[in-house]
């Protein structure tokens, strides 16, 4: 079975391509790529959300992000690889805010290690949400 | 010692700064820490914060040493 070579964790102000995440898990040994693309959505609860701004503490969410994907690994080890990109700074709705890929031989296992994934990134990793509405704004948690 | 003090998102807020330089007595913990925080702006009580010693979320008990970074950690939001 054995484990994909290299690994992607990153914190970017950037414009984040869901193809270029995902390109760089090619391997032949892989018969499923599975990814989560979290967007922005246009409203919470009733208000209309005009932006987000998502303030990261870039070298612990880092940090937070290998060891979810070490937790994916350690849980799942037929998943050869994970790879997650957040993207932090001014998010207008419809843009792309996290993209979680990864990968595994056969397609059994990367559903439930997928949502392991996103659930776990929201858990522990140092992100925070602040949803912009037009009379107000407010920090956002699950936690 | 000398600990450096960053706040991040509802918490950066309510202290008005991303950082602050704080002074502690050598063998401080971080619950030390914590309660001079505390007396110093009180309404950081309310924001249900976890803390990082040097990147990593730490226990109250932690020994704190000269030049750690210690994070104030709101309830986090990502994706």
């Amino acid at each position: 079975m054995g484990t994909q070579a290299g690994e992607f964790f990153e914190i970017t102000e950037d414009v984040i391509s869901v193809d270029e995440v995902v390109s760089r898990l090619a391997d032949p040994a892989n018969g499923a790529v599975a990814t989560f693309v979290g967007v922005v959505r246009g409203s919470t609860d009733g208000r209309e959300t005009l932006y987000l701004e998502y303030e990261a503490y870039p070298e612990m969410a880092v940090k937070t992000l290998r060891q979810v994907g070490e937790e994916v690994q350690s849980r799942w080890p037929e998943v050869r690889r994970v790879d997650i990109v957040h993207r932090t700074g001014h998010l207008e709705v419809g843009e792309t805010a996290v993209v979680i890929a990864l990968c595994a031989a056969h397609r059994r296992q990367v559903f439930d290690a997928l949502r392991y994934a996103i659930d776990r990134t929201k858990e522990i990793v140092p992100i925070w949400k602040k949803e912009v509405y037009a009379d107000g704004a407010e920090w956002k948690s699950e936690v | 010692m000398r600990i450096r003090v960053r706040f991040f998102a509802g918490a950066r807020e309510l202290v008005g700064g991303g950082s602050m330089e704080q002074r502690m007595a050598a063998g401080s913990t971080l619950q030390d820490l914590v309660d001079v925080l505390f007396a110093s702006c009180p309404a950081l009580c309310e924001q249900r914060l976890r803390f990082a010693v040097n990147s990593t979320y730490a226990p109250p008990e932690t020994i704190l040493h000269n030049g750690d970074e210690v994070a104030c950690i709101p309830p986090v939001g990502g994706g």
